[in-house]
């Protein structure tokens, strides 16, 4: 039992508050000096959002921003000290959950009292109250335990030196003009590779390949061409989900579009949007510092939460989300990766439904798409705007294509229309007006199959649509 | 103008697909492609992938054709403010517990909404789901339109206006108004239907089969051309008169038991398990046992059908004792049960699978007796045990004082109790079994005894207890 401020706080199962913690029980929790300096770094309120505590206060939560495209949700119960994170730390407790504690120790942002979010409860759900030891005293390695004020100390001893800071950046420079160097090679290579497999004959390059994909996305990344490596290891997965008559066409589009970024990439290395494709993609702070970025306030919808694993068994999160506000782009998309297993993967992270108000950093494109999210609070959806109209599919698809040729896929709001089917099985989307019929990517639950569609969206790939929402009589609708 | 490049493909990507070079034959972009014919290999990739992604269409076939839309149930969705926690609540539950929330909301006056959840056509689902699983049959088959079920009995002449599933619930509905209507209408229209079909309507009948329908079932048990229909028609004739077995075997069953007087003063008559010494020997009783219905067992024994319960050797032997219900479950006359239950509820050994076909055969107050008898032990899955002995019939009020229910508060900091996913299952079948104002005192002693209200495990009473305050209709 610890206590500060007449105020008993025992690590047990008997109830207690939130409201006035010892800022020194972060120096118990924390498993190294290191953790401590870095949750003492994070309890800055601008780096936090949804801060709230239970009625009972006997939970803390809150959402911070890390690196990825989401914020981290972090939570803690009181009662014993026990703590969850979705950052892929293996540290436990994190930073994130020692930087919450010291934000709510330190009183340093208002946590707002009320209802816990989902995202809590099945926390909750999911762990065993702790006897009552702290973690970090029998987890920690043997050495100096976590000392608070040294790392106070640190925080505040951090002085800017502008020849160290020059030295970064030239660094930071040649390191760049280096990995631009190394891509030529690479796309020479990939360009080479692209030229064999139209000597080979492209049929036979459908009937193999997995394995030649993987062979010239092995080089990719010896030349530091990441991302246009993962592009090329999976393009055989979109293909081989097509039917097999169609595979041909699509392998000349696939193909077409790398030789396309290739040529675009040599004719204007820094650009931010193809070097993101090609290479990686900027940081957070990057991001947020770079003049294009543009930032866009609005109320958001989650349409659907898609995940795959990469060949490095890396899980990629895509998060759609439908803008229903009248500014900036009417698609965002959040991306964040993490490892198999990290527990990222929760679905009720960006549950398909969920409404929020929030501000998107957008990267600069010229289709700007990808987004991350920089803060945002949660939104009733009784106080959610109807879906906007968009525009008409074929213009936003050429649009698109336009900008970027080398793009893959199109979000498209659709107007209203219906499912049809032909008499191979095969399902269609048709307008209700009859002026557009676009042949659908795959099956969707029967719900979607037996009512009208008041507007549907969708991601245009490859020829084909694959439904991501809708608005019917039976309420919205989601898929994927 | 796309036309002339579009026929210009058609070689193209014959070539490339050979592997031969095709900027030769692109005669429409050669200004552009230049003078290396690797490089003009790629500008060609280039500029017909673009041209085939964003200007090449597929075709619509002609005869297109829409989907029947869904109809509308008779009971109204869930209202909105409780679909959040729905979905949350069938996400946790596995395929077949989902019908357990399913008969809740229709007890509740409610039904789900089909992008939530939607029955397969074969599902054991209340018949008011039945216009939609004739819907999803529909689709299935790739019919255009569905058939509106009329209002009006089933009957020789509406019978092809109904769906199979509307089908089925009207027979049901017909028999429970006028048996004999029904029973003449099965016996009309048998000879049309499918081997499937008529199990199903089969089935109806049996559930309250009497002495009328002796002759149709003997009918069926002898002339059906299906073997599953003749074996439930067996079945049925087996609970209503003696003779559908092989008399020897009833003898041979006899031979394991024995008729002794009860105590000294011998007024009162026991049944004896005689001693068994080879496993051989507990084969044959085992066999005999499930292949020899009760009426013939009971005359064999020179007994009352009624009185074998109340004679029977409990708790000698707790495998014969199963095996003894699920006989009696099985081809038990309907006025043997209530005996039964009793006799087991005072008796019977713990909680079994095998409980579930003796509750299938109770109406639902007495299979609500049956499923408390597993709460009064601290059994590992004991409100999932009810769960499956309610079978969507029934609730269950008294739920928080009893051994079960004490368990489940222990488990949250037992080391030795519930593991993690027991509990949670615990929690969301306590919750579908749980009478409005049992979920309310449930809820109110588990957060007494440490778990938060947030807690996700919770959102079955939650939602239990909700669904009361949007006005229920019991």
């Amino acid at each position: 039992m610890f206590t500060i401020d007449g105020y008993a706080f025992s690590i047990g199962r008997k109830a207690i508050t939130i409201m006035k913690i010892d800022p020194g029980i972060v120096e118990q929790l924390a498993v190294d000096q290191a953790s401590l300096r870095a949750g003492l770094g994070l309890a800055k309120p601008a780096k936090w959002s949804g801060l709230g505590h239970s009625p009972d206060e006997t939970l803390l939560w809150g959402e911070c921003a890390g690196s990825g495209a989401r914020p981290y949700r972090v939570m803690v119960d009181a009662r014993d000290m026990g703590s969850k994170c979705t950052c892929p730390s293996r540290k436990f407790p994190c930073k994130h959950v020692l930087g919450l504690i010291c934000l709510c120790a330190g009183q340093k942002a208002p946590f707002t009292p009320g209802a816990p979010p989902e995202w809590v409860g099945e926390w909750l759900a999911r762990r065993r109250p702790k006897a009552a030891t702290t973690p970090a005293a029998t987890a920690r390695p043997a050495g100096t335990p976590p000392d608070l004020e040294a790392a106070r100390q640190v925080q505040q001893a951090m002085p800017d030196d502008p020849k160290a800071e020059a030295r970064r950046k030239e660094a930071a420079r040649k390191r760049a003009g280096e990995t631009t160097q190394a891509v030529y090679d690479g796309l020479r290579t990939l360009e080479q590779w692209i030229g064999d497999q139209l000597r080979l004959g492209l049929a036979s390059f459908v009937d193999n390949m997995p394995e030649r994909c993987r062979q010239v996305a092995a080089r990719l990344v010896d030349g530091k061409a990441t991302a246009l490596a993962s592009r090329v290891d999976e393009l055989p997965a979109r293909i081989l989900a097509l039917p097999a008559g169609a595979r041909l066409q699509a392998s000349v589009v696939e193909l077409g579009k790398l030789v396309q970024l290739a040529c675009a990439f040599r004719a204007q290395p820094e650009r931010p949007d193809l070097r993101r494709l090609v290479c990686t993609a900027e940081t957070r702070d990057t991001l947020l510092v770079h003049p294009d970025t543009q930032s866009v306030h609005a109320v958001w919808e989650v349409l659907v939460s898609q995940q795959h694993m990469q060949r490095d068994r890396l899980v990629v999160q895509t998060t759609w989300l439908l803008n229903l506000g009248d500014d900036g782009p009417r698609f965002a998309m959040l991306v964040d990766f993490f490892s198999k297993g990290a527990g990222m993967q929760r679905s009720s992270l960006f549950t398909p439904g969920a409404y929020f108000t929030g501000t998107l950093a957008f990267y600069p494109a010229p289709f700007p798409l990808r987004a991350i999210l920089r803060e945002h609070a949660a939104l009733p959806s009784a106080d959610a705007p109807d879906w906007p109209a968009g525009a008409p599919p074929r213009a936003a698809i050429n649009a698109a294509l336009l900008a970027e040729p080398w793009r893959l896929e199109v979000p498209l709001m659709l107007p209203a229309g219906r499912i049809m089917h032909d008499e191979a099985k095969q399902l269609w989307w048709r307008a209700a007006d009859g002026s557009l019929t676009l042949p659908l990517a795959g099956d969707v639950p029967p719900v979607w199959l037996g009512t009208d569609l008041a507007r549907a969206i969708g991601l245009w790939a490859h020829d084909r649509l694959a439904l991501l929402a809708a608005r019917s009589a039976w309420g919205r609708l989601y898929h994927g | 103008m796309a036309e002339p490049v579009y026929d210009m493909m058609v070689p193209v990507l014959a070539r490339w697909a050979m592997g031969a070079a095709a900027a030769p034959v692109a005669t429409a972009w050669q200004p552009v492609l230049g003078q290396d014919p690797a490089v003009a290999e790629l500008r060609l990739l280039a500029l017909g992938g673009q041209f085939l992604d964003a200007m090449v269409e597929a075709a619509v076939p002609a005869s297109l054709k829409a989907f029947p839309p869904i109809p509308q149930l008779a009971l109204p969705p869930v209202p909105e403010a409780l679909a959040p926690t729905i979905r949350r609540v069938l996400g946790q539950l596995k395929e077949v517990r989902a019908l357990g929330l399913v008969h809740l909301l229709a007890r509740r006056g409610y039904s789900l909404n089909p992008a939530d959840w939607m029955p397969t056509p074969q599902d054991d689902v209340p018949a008011l789901y039945a216009p939609w699983q004739d819907w999803a049959a529909a689709i299935a088959a790739g019919q255009e339109t569905l058939p509106m079920a009329p209002d009006a009995p089933l009957s020789a002449e509406n019978w092809h206006d109904f769906g199979p599933a509307t089908r089925l619930a009207a027979f049901v509905r017909l028999r429970h108004s006028d048996p004999a209507g029904a029973r003449a209408l099965f016996e009309n229209r048998r000879r049309h239907l499918t081997a499937d079909e008529r199990l199903g309507l089969l089935d109806v009948l049996g559930a309250d089969a009497g002495p009328d329908d002796v002759p149709l079932l003997r009918d069926i048990a002898s002339t059906d051309r299906a073997r599953k229909l003749k074996e439930l028609a067996t079945l049925l004739l087996s609970r209503q008169e003696t003779g559908t077995c092989d008399g020897a075997m009833a003898e041979e069953l006899t031979g394991f038991f024995a008729i002794e007087p009860a105590g000294a003063a011998g007024g009162q008559q026991v049944i004896k398990a005689m001693p068994l010494k080879t496993q051989a020997q507990k084969n044959a009783r085992w066999r005999l046992l499930y292949q020899v219905p009760v009426l013939d067992f009971a005359a064999a024994l020179s007994l009352a059908p009624t009185d074998l319960a109340r004679l029977w050797p409990w708790n000698v032997d707790e495998r014969l004792d199963m095996d003894f219900i699920s006989m009696a479950a099985r081809s038990g006359p309907d006025a043997m049960l209530p005996g039964l239950l009793q006799a087991v509820l005072a008796n019977g050994p713990p909680y079994r699978r095998d409980y579930d076909a003796l509750a299938e055969r109770l109406p639902v107050a007495a299979r609500a007796r049956l499923a408390r008898a597993p709460l009064a032990a601290e059994g590992r899955l004991a409100f999932f045990s009810a769960l499956g002995l309610l079978a969507g019939g029934g609730e269950l009020d008294d739920v928080v004082n009893t051994p079960a229910f004490r368990a489940v508060l222990a488990a949250r900091t037992a080391e030795d109790g519930l593991s993690a996913s027991n509990l949670a299952t615990e929690l969301l079948a306590l919750g579908l079994i749980a009478t409005p104002r049992a979920a309310r005192q449930a809820m109110a002693a588990l957060e007494q005894a440490g778990y938060l209200a947030a807690d996700s495990r919770l959102d079955m009473l939650r939602l239990n207890i909700a669904l009361e305050k949007t006005g229920a209709q019991e």
